[in-house]
């Protein structure tokens, strides 16, 4: 059985079987079970984030409680996932939430290299704005990406030589090489 | 040192002669006092008839069947010997009539135990919280314990391990015997303080076992090799169960009636898919099932927890365990960067040939 969680789009996220299992929503204290379940929520979390195109996360998102189930995942126990999340490279605190990486900013960067070659960007000056949310980006994976991953994936392609970042806070640009 | 000639008043085993050692002086007073007697001719008097005894026990030097026959004194060395050969013939009737004794505290006892079984009644019919299943163990028991070890009977303090290991037979004993049935009735295991109340109440008040007394006569069953054996749980409770109940067995009987419960519907409707992940049990369901005390049933669900049988589920009707759905061996352990990072490196030199 799986549930469903109706999105504005009205595509569904199919939910995994676990989500359906009650005591899926408490910690559980044996230390091997407790890391499969750390492991399947995460697994859940990401699955459900790229499914949404979520980029932040926060430890109180209704995803934790299954209404239909009537049962909730406490937010100490969240923050607990999150922070392992965070341990697997799958995360990262931002405040009071989460980015949460189900592509990480590296594999962003790939991404973004392959992209700019396969466009003939290359030496040409793009403005983050453009990429999150210009046209020339519709239907690629970085439309409407969060403007602070985008950066995190840049700083990526900077440290290795392949871009150059440049301007104001609010009105940055990038240069591919 | 003197030597002096004595004859005994006749009859039999006359002695001719007396051996007489002194040590350090003495002598010389002695022999003064032996001949002022021989002058009083003392013995005469010794030839009264004695005062008739009665019961059992003989005086040193005096046989109590020859009451009528003249006796004889005899001193020095031979007196001593004729002491301890007395003492013998004494000790072995003693012992004689010990067994006899024995007998007929035996056919004593049963107006004892009767008693005893009397007393048991009303104190069912006036007793409150006492179950009707306690109550037939209590009769039971009472009868059927009316003999058991006591400090007492083992020779108290001097003997303490004589008694531990008796006590500890007896409580084997207690546990496993197929009349009573107590294990059997506890689901196979009980606390050790619901062991201890149960078997101080079968007692009947009288001769109670102190609680570390009985602690470490329990702990004699291993090396006694008894079919009982102690188990102390994580949490520091201590059981008393079978020595073929191991926690697998334990397991797999929890297992297969969490198994159950996906075949048979659960009495009101349930928000889950019951044919997919059954149904939580509580620790009281458990107990009821198997028969436990309600500690024993917590203990034996956090023990298949820890292996990972079971996982629970804390929500408003309290803890509840069920079948491990969340691991069920599919999650690898989890790979942290590092590991990646040498695994890659592993990859490449083997790609290259190297390793």
């Amino acid at each position: 059985m799986s549930a469903a969680i109706q999105t504005e789009a009205g595509d569904t996220f199919p939910f995994p079987k676990d989500y359906s299992f009650p005591a899926f929503f408490t910690r559980q204290p044996n230390l091997q079970t407790h890391h499969a379940q750390l492991e399947k929520w995460s697994a859940l979390v990401l699955a459900y984030a790229h499914h949404h195109r979520l980029f932040r996360f926060s430890p109180t998102h209704p995803v934790f409680h299954n209404k239909k189930l009537d049962r909730r995942f406490a937010e100490a126990d969240v923050r607990e996932l999150l922070e392992h999340m965070r341990k697997d490279g799958r995360a990262e605190w931002v405040g009071n939430e989460v980015f949460v990486y189900w592509r990480r900013p590296e594999d962003w960067a790939r991404k973004l290299e392959k992209w700019v070659e396969d466009t003939a960007q290359k030496g040409h000056v793009l403005t983050l704005y453009e990429i999150t949310e210009g046209e020339a980006t519709l239907g690629t994976d970085f439309h409407g990406m969060d403007g602070e991953v985008l950066l995190k994936a840049l700083n990526h392609l900077v440290k290795r030589g392949r871009a150059q970042i440049f301007g104001q806070d609010d009105s940055l640009g990038v240069k591919f090489f | 040192m003197d030597s002096m000639k004595a004859s005994g008043p006749g009859g039999i085993d006359v002695q001719d002669s007396v051996k007489i050692s002194f040590r350090g002086g003495g002598a010389q007073i002695f022999y003064e006092r032996l001949k002022g007697s021989m002058t009083q001719r003392k013995w005469l008097l010794q030839n009264a008839p004695p005062p008739p005894k009665s019961g059992h026990l003989m005086d040193d030097g005096q046989s109590s069947s020859g009451q009528s026959s003249p006796k004889h004194k005899t001193v020095g060395i031979a007196g001593l010997e004729q002491r301890g050969m007395n003492m013998r013939k004494n000790n072995e009737f003693i012992i004689g009539n010990a067994f006899e004794d024995l007998e007929a505290l035996m056919a004593s006892a049963k107006d004892v135990v009767a008693l005893a079984e009397r007393l048991a009644r009303q104190n069912s019919a006036g007793g409150e919280g006492i179950s009707v299943e306690e109550n037939a163990i209590l009769a039971e028991s009472a009868s059927q314990l009316g003999l058991v070890t006591t400090k007492d009977i083992v020779g108290g303090g001097s003997s303490q391990s004589l008694y531990l290991s008796e006590l500890a037979r007896n409580l084997a004993e207690f546990l496993t015997d197929d009349s009573r049935g107590v294990l059997k009735k506890e689901g196979g295991i009980i606390t050790l303080v619901d062991l201890w109340a149960m078997f101080n109440r079968a007692r009947g008040g009288v001769e109670l076992v102190s609680p570390m007394d009985f602690e470490k006569a329990v702990r004699l069953w291993e090396s006694l090799k008894l079919p009982v054996r102690l188990r102390t749980f994580r949490s520091g409770v201590m059981v008393v169960q079978g020595r073929d109940r191991t926690d697998e067995t334990t397991i797999k009987a929890l297992l297969s009636w969490l198994q159950d419960l996906h075949e048979f519907p659960p009495e009101r409707d349930v928000p889950w898919d019951w044919r997919t992940f059954g149904q939580g049990v509580t620790a009281q369901e458990a107990a009821t099932r198997f028969g436990w005390s309600l500690g024993v049933a917590e203990e034996e669900l956090l023990m298949a927890e820890e292996h990972g049988a079971v996982c629970r589920e804390e929500g408003l009707e309290g803890l509840k365990f069920w079948i491990n759905y969340i691991d069920t061996g599919d999650i690898k352990p989890m790979k942290t960067k590092a590991q990646e990072e040498t695994d890659a490196v592993v990859r490449n030199l083997k790609e290259s040939g190297l390793v």
